[in-house]
């Protein structure tokens, strides 16, 4: 006669226990953010929201931009400097009035200047940190009023914009560029070389 | 004895003429220190040159003067083209007049970015950057990366890995703006941008940096088996700012100065003139690819 081996732990107990450990594993999983168990009630994080928003106001900026120089002739390399500086006027002008009633904070709403500011003190931490806070110290440094639609005054020098901090800002279309101005930062649209937005107090002056 | 008394003056006045410091005229074949060879890659190097003064000027002449000893085909320049305000005035006062001569004999320029400079410059065809803030161009066995070192973004980081890696130059050659290393005391140096540049360096084998920024001239003992070039003085200038360092394996900062490069196969030559013609610094850099320096 052939001996069965048998269990000590009776089946019925495997199949609850498999059971419990189904729904561990839903809930490990949901709360883990599987995107699989997100669909019925997406759980988004608040600082992605704002960053979000930040991204969905460039978007707005550049769609605008875009109207504004479709207006003009499209700029090809050209020996006149005049015709470089009367482009960049023309599209600074077209820019303005198609923002006529721009005001600080509307794109760097009081929302995103406070992620800016979480995510600079972030980007200053560490051995990165300390050489991006030494390059922001060994820059030459700019003082000038800030004020939205207004042209960065011609033959003024830009501050470096430290390579640490701009890996930890989000990126931005290649005509826009965030630049240092004493303790504050300016966004500007490159090509119009205007100020379009600006933050303040973001780094210790 | 009044024949002697109007002569002796004259004869003086001769001597001490003779004895002055070479000016102005056209250098003396043996002032140049370049081997000339034939199928050379030839060119000069400037920076922050672009003040409109007479400095500049006097700069521009002197390598106009070389230039009839050691036909260079193109300028590159280190950035601070154009100090100030940039209207169509003054890219001639500050750009085109100087190197008027050098232009006229074809002479091309290839520009980079400074934190003096409006980002339009990019698209002043004379600067030759084909409407880009960073680019690349190459030159018989040689190839130029221009970087864009006020805004180094990732996207800028990530396209120079790309050119990089792709290159088959045997010589790789970056210039950009604000140095890596530098022993002036006004501007320290740029430390994020080392951490940042560097390691992309070393790992494709860039052998040579240009770059401004410092009013001064210093070569650097080689960093990490890359040589190092800081020359923002050949309109700028700000005398007596280098700081001595063992790293600097040679300085000069009481004049204006320029460059002239000659590159032919494994050798790079290079000579530093100062305004008056003198030559600062000489030397030869020998091309070793990372491989051949690990197994020596």
């Amino acid at each position: 006669m052939k001996a069965t081996k048998r269990s000590p732990i009776p089946s019925r107990f495997y199949k609850s226990s498999r059971r419990f450990l189904a729904v561990i594993a839903l809930v490990a999983a949901a709360s883990l953010g599987i995107p699989a168990f997100q669909a019925s009630a997406p759980a988004v994080n608040a600082d992605a929201a704002v960053q979000a928003g930040f991204a969905q106001r460039i978007k707005e900026y550049m769609k605008l931009r875009k109207k504004a120089s479709d207006t003009l002739e499209n700029l090809k390399p050209t020996k006149s400097q005049a015709k470089i500086k009367s482009h960049e006027r023309q599209l600074a002008h077209e820019i303005r009035e198609a923002r006529e009633h721009a005001r600080q904070g509307d794109i760097f709403t009081p929302e995103i200047a406070a992620e800016f500011r979480r995510l600079i003190a972030l980007a200053g931490t560490g051995s990165p940190g300390v050489q991006m806070k030494q390059s922001l110290r060994r820059g030459e440094h700019v003082d000038m009023q800030l004020r939205v639609n207004r042209s960065y005054p011609d033959g003024l020098l830009l501050q470096s914009t430290p390579p640490t901090l701009l890996a930890n800002l989000p990126p931005l279309p290649k005509e826009l560029d965030y630049r240092v101005v004493g303790p504050n930062l300016i966004l500007r649209d490159q090509d119009a070389n205007l100020i379009i937005d600006f933050v303040t107090r973001v780094f210790p002056h | 004895m009044k024949r002697l008394l109007l002569i002796l003056p004259l004869a003086a006045l001769a001597v001490f003429t003779c004895s002055l410091p070479w000016l102005g005229a056209a250098p003396p074949a043996s002032k140049l220190t370049l081997p000339l060879i034939q199928d050379s890659v030839r060119f000069a190097v400037i920076g922050d040159m672009g003040t409109g003064k007479k400095p500049q000027y006097e700069v521009g002449a002197q390598m106009a003067e070389f230039h009839t000893h050691f036909p260079f085909d193109f300028v590159i320049t280190l950035g601070d083209n154009i100090y100030g305000s940039q209207s169509a005035a003054d890219m001639k006062l500050k750009f085109e007049d100087p190197y008027q001569t050098l232009l006229s004999a074809g002479v091309s320029f290839f520009a980079s970015i400074g934190n003096h400079d409006n980002v339009n410059q990019r698209l002043y065809k004379p600067f030759n950057m084909g409407g880009k803030r960073y680019y690349t161009f190459k030159k018989g066995n040689v190839e130029f990366f221009v970087l864009d070192s006020t805004y180094m973004d990732r996207e800028q980081t990530k396209w120079l890995e790309t050119q990089l890696s792709a290159s088959s130059a045997a010589w790789k050659i970056c210039y950009f703006h604000h140095p890596l290393y530098s022993h002036a005391k006004f501007h320290r140096t740029d430390v994020d941008l080392r951490a940042t540049l560097e390691p992309v360096f070393l790992k494709y084998e860039v052998r040579v940096v240009f770059a401004g920024h410092q009013h001064v001239y210093e070569r650097l003992v080689p960093q990490h088996g890359i040589d190092y070039f800081v020359l923002g003085n050949s309109g700028e200038l700000r005398p007596h700012d280098l700081a001595p360092s063992p790293d600097t394996a040679k300085g000069f900062d009481t004049d204006q100065t320029f460059a002239i490069i000659e590159i032919a196969g494994d050798e790079m030559y290079f000579q530093a003139v100062s305004r008056t013609g003198q030559t600062v610094d000489s030397g030869v850099i020998q091309r070793q690819p990372k491989s051949a320096a690990a197994a020596n």
